[in-house]
């Protein structure tokens, strides 16, 4: 018998001879190893079924996998869960799916969706991309890619000064017919965070902003063309998943162009959304190779609020009690003095184009109301994942 | 076993039942949809619930509605019939439901500007109904009856707090209707600061800040606190800066307590007088609900897990429901405050279940069926009730400090 079955190699003293040991162990442990890889390559090289076979019971247990079970999960079969966690019996999700149906169907985002059938699905939604007060050179370089990725977009500096609260400029968006506004916050010089506030009535949704790497960044990349892309949303499958999948679809045109061979991806997984921009290229009838655009971000989903944010006006004089007696005092102006004014200035990079376009403004709420907000004791396991 | 009535977005109105008996068994407690009113989307959301009964034992729930109708059933064995709908014209786009009470066979309700109504029948059989409107300030937060029903009160954004009489808020509503011209007079108002015909009492806002500047009034959320008889009144407010006040209309008009930053994201939304002495249940604009000692206004305990911002809260004498945006309904576990107030409180509320309800839910109450499920509901039960449980576990509590006590060696 070989010394190294006799002995742990733990238990011999001598250093050198401990080592040869252990070295000896580690080799015939790896060389059965890759003997018995082998002997499965020929087994399986005669029988494609037995490799199938092993591919399908060898599943590794992941935390994507093993997640914790979320009841407003609308799919009847949510891929990763189902197997593992939650048997869920055909005849509970049907009236749970009826009535999330008539949810999805009556959310913040159905007006615009159903308006998608009367407009010209050619003409990209409108988003305005704007950035906190006093950015860098960073944020605008961020901003910049940002413009490029969405179709509709337009920055617009961020002016200074008292009365360009997020929700005012949101109020003012919404008016010019915006779909979405888009606030890059900056902490340190480097962009952190997003805000996407759909308009003209919310929801907003503010999102950490990491692993940002600019497209001339990425070795290879691809030129940017100023197709409309085509979205690829993978991933969101709880309700508040789809309140933010469908948020990011109302910030592309519904209509794909498809000469242009450009895909946006978000995907989510643990809760982190990747984006990414590719194009594709069909090298042959069955190869197709990917090459990226970029730029590329992470984004994270912090809270989730259900209008447009707020403005605290505190120092405003106290309006005196009034009665609602008659029609006439109900009427309040649709656009509050003051404010046309300033609205025009920002009017005049975008050319004053829509005049006769403009919408009632919706006043900026004077809380937050906040439908989800992230929080550290929500994260009961490391398995829990809300998207 | 207490029941609640959840109202939602989507029109629906719910009822849960949370039985403590079958924690062992483990299985989740299910709404069942009494109402179905998904197919009108959200036009028909309901915005307010409130639960009664007639004399002759019939029980009651009505709702209000986003669009203005204002629905009554009768709850009998499991089902809502829908005994009489009405709308209030004055209820105009933009404009919602911020109270409904039934007190005997009167149905209040009261809009966000100002258009209060009073429905009565004399039995459920009859056909006819008998409307009376009166007319109080706009931009209104929250309007409740008290729980003898002979008075109301309401707040709002640049309303002060103001409490009325209920027969002489509807005996003169022309002349509360009369001042068409409303600057003209709303500034002698101002200039006087008088009550108007069927205001009882009015609150003051509290003296200007160290810097000599004007608090803004803003009352989100009020309450009768249980203390309150029909001579004088004990409210609870909470405002949009993030304080809760507690008024006693006989100590003058500036609140008796002023507790300030008791929210930690925005302000209060939702202040609720819990069943045991002192105990009061707070959920402010963000994610977090308290429970507060209304002795010192301290936070005895926060509810954890909570992802949403609580819409209601409905206390009942052993648990407690609330509703959030993020669409879960819940059921708390509650703790009596301490005897005393300078004690150490050591349980703390939890939450026993949360259940997804699958639209954002609006609004819950609680069935006031005592839990002996007697058929009438009766206050004095409550209270009764109530009492009981306080004094057991003020009990426990002395016991467990005699425990602690011996811990420690002393």
């Amino acid at each position: 018998m070989p010394p190294s079955s006799r002995f742990e190699p733990a238990s011999i003293k001598n250093k050198i001879k401990r080592q040869e040991v252990s070295r000896k162990n580690k080799r015939a442990k790896s060389q059965s190893k890759l003997q018995k890889r082998l002997a499965q390559a020929k087994l399986e090289a005669d029988d494609p079924t037995a490799k199938k076979k092993r591919l399908a019971e060898n599943v590794p247990r992941t935390l994507d996998n093993t997640r914790e079970f979320d009841p407003s999960v609308l799919t009847a079969q949510p891929e990763p869960s189902t197997s593992t966690l939650q048997p869920t019996s055909s005849s509970p999700t049907e009236p749970l799916l009826e009535e999330s149906q008539a949810d999805l169907q009556s959310d913040a985002f159905s007006t615009y969706f159903s308006s998608l059938f009367s407009t010209d699905p050619s003409i990209p939604p409108k988003v305005l991309i704007t950035t906190s007060f006093k950015s860098s050179k960073t944020t605008y370089g961020f901003c910049d890619e940002l413009v490029g990725i969405f179709p509709g977009a337009e920055f617009i500096r961020r002016k200074k000064g008292k009365g360009f609260e997020m929700g005012r400029v949101a109020s003012w968006a919404g008016g010019r017919g915006y779909t979405n506004l888009m606030v890059v916050n900056e902490d340190m010089k480097k962009p952190n965070a997003i805000t996407i506030v759909h308009l003209p009535e919310g929801p907003t949704a503010y999102f950490k902003l990491t692993s940002i790497v600019s497209s001339h960044k990425i070795t290879g990349h691809a030129k940017q063309t100023p197709h409309h892309p085509e979205l690829v949303l993978n991933g969101f499958v709880t309700r508040l998943g789809h309140a933010v999948g469908r948020m990011f679809q109302t910030l592309f045109p519904p209509v794909p162009e498809f000469q242009g061979r450009q895909v946006v991806t978000l995907h989510n997984q643990r809760d982190f959304l990747f984006f990414r921009r590719h194009r594709y290229a069909f090298r042959s009838t069955e190869k197709v190779s990917l090459q990226e655009i970029g730029p590329r971000f992470t984004l994270n989903l912090r809270s989730l609020r259900k209008g447009i944010p707020a403005v605290q006006n505190l120092g405003k004089a106290p309006k005196p009690l009034e009665f609602d007696n008659g029609e006439e005092l109900m009427e309040e102006p649709s656009v509050p003095p003051g404010m046309g004014h300033e609205g025009s200035d920002e009017d005049g990079e975008e050319g004053g184009a829509d005049e006769a376009g403009r919408k009632k403004l919706v006043e900026p709420p004077k809380q937050d109301e906040y439908l989800w907000v992230w929080k550290p004791e929500l994260e009961t396991t490391r398995r829990t994942f809300f998207l | 076993m207490p029941q609640f009535f959840t109202g939602d977005e989507l029109g629906n109105i719910k009822s849960l039942s949370y039985s403590t008996t079958s924690k062992a068994s483990a299985k989740p407690t299910e709404p069942i949809t009494l109402h179905d009113g998904s197919s009108f989307g959200k036009e028909k959301a309901i915005q307010a619930l409130a639960i009664g009964s007639t004399s002759a034992g019939e029980k009651l729930v009505s709702a209000a509605c986003a669009d203005g109708t204002v629905v009554l059933h009768e709850f009998n064995e499991g089902k809502l019939n829908r005994r009489y709908e009405w709308k209030e014209t004055r209820c105009k786009p933009g404009q919602k439901y911020v109270g409904l009470a039934i007190s005997e066979q009167t149905v209040y309700s009261c809009t966000s500007n100002g258009a209060l109504q009073s429905t009565s029948f004399s039995s459920l059989g009859d056909e006819s109904l008998r409307h009376e409107t009166a007319s109080l300030p706009t931009r209104l937060c929250d309007w409740r009856l008290s729980a003898d029903g002979k008075s109301f009160a309401y707040g709002g954004d640049e309303v002060e707090l103001s409490v009325w009489d209920t027969e002489k808020a509807f005996v003169a509503p022309s002349i509360s209707t009369s001042p068409p011209p409303s600057s003209a007079s709303s500034k002698k108002r101002k200039r006087g600061d008088e009550l108007l015909p069927g205001e009882i009492w009015r609150a003051k806002n509290v003296p200007n800040d160290f810097l000599s500047l004007r608090q803004p009034v803003h009352v989100t959320s009020l309450t009768y606190l249980p203390s309150s008889s029909s001579s004088h009144h004990n409210l609870l407010a909470g405002t949009m800066l993030g304080n809760v006040r507690r008024y006693d209309t006989r100590a003058g008009r500036r609140p008796v307590a002023d507790w300030s930053s008791i929210s930690k994201v925005g302000g209060i939304k939702v202040v609720e007088a819990g069943f045991a002495d002192h105990e009061v249940f707070v959920a402010d604009q963000g994610c977090n609900m308290y429970a507060m000692d209304l002795r010192n206004g301290r936070i005895l305990y926060g509810y954890r897990g909570i992802a949403g911002a609580i819409t209601s809260i409905a206390p009942s004498p052993s648990l407690m429901g609330s509703t959030s945006l993020d669409r879960f309904f819940r059921i708390h576990s509650t703790h009596p405050p301490p005897s005393a107030p300078e004690q150490r409180q050591e349980e703390r509320g939890d939450v026993v279940e949360k259940i997804y309800v699958k639209s954002i839910p609006t609004v819950v109450v609680w069935d006031q069926e005592p839990e002996s499920s007697k058929p009438e509901h009766d206050d004095d039960d409550i209270w009764e009730g109530m009492e009981d449980v306080g004094e057991e576990s003020d009990g426990d509590d002395e016991s467990e400090q005699k425990n602690i006590r011996k811990k420690n060696g002393l």
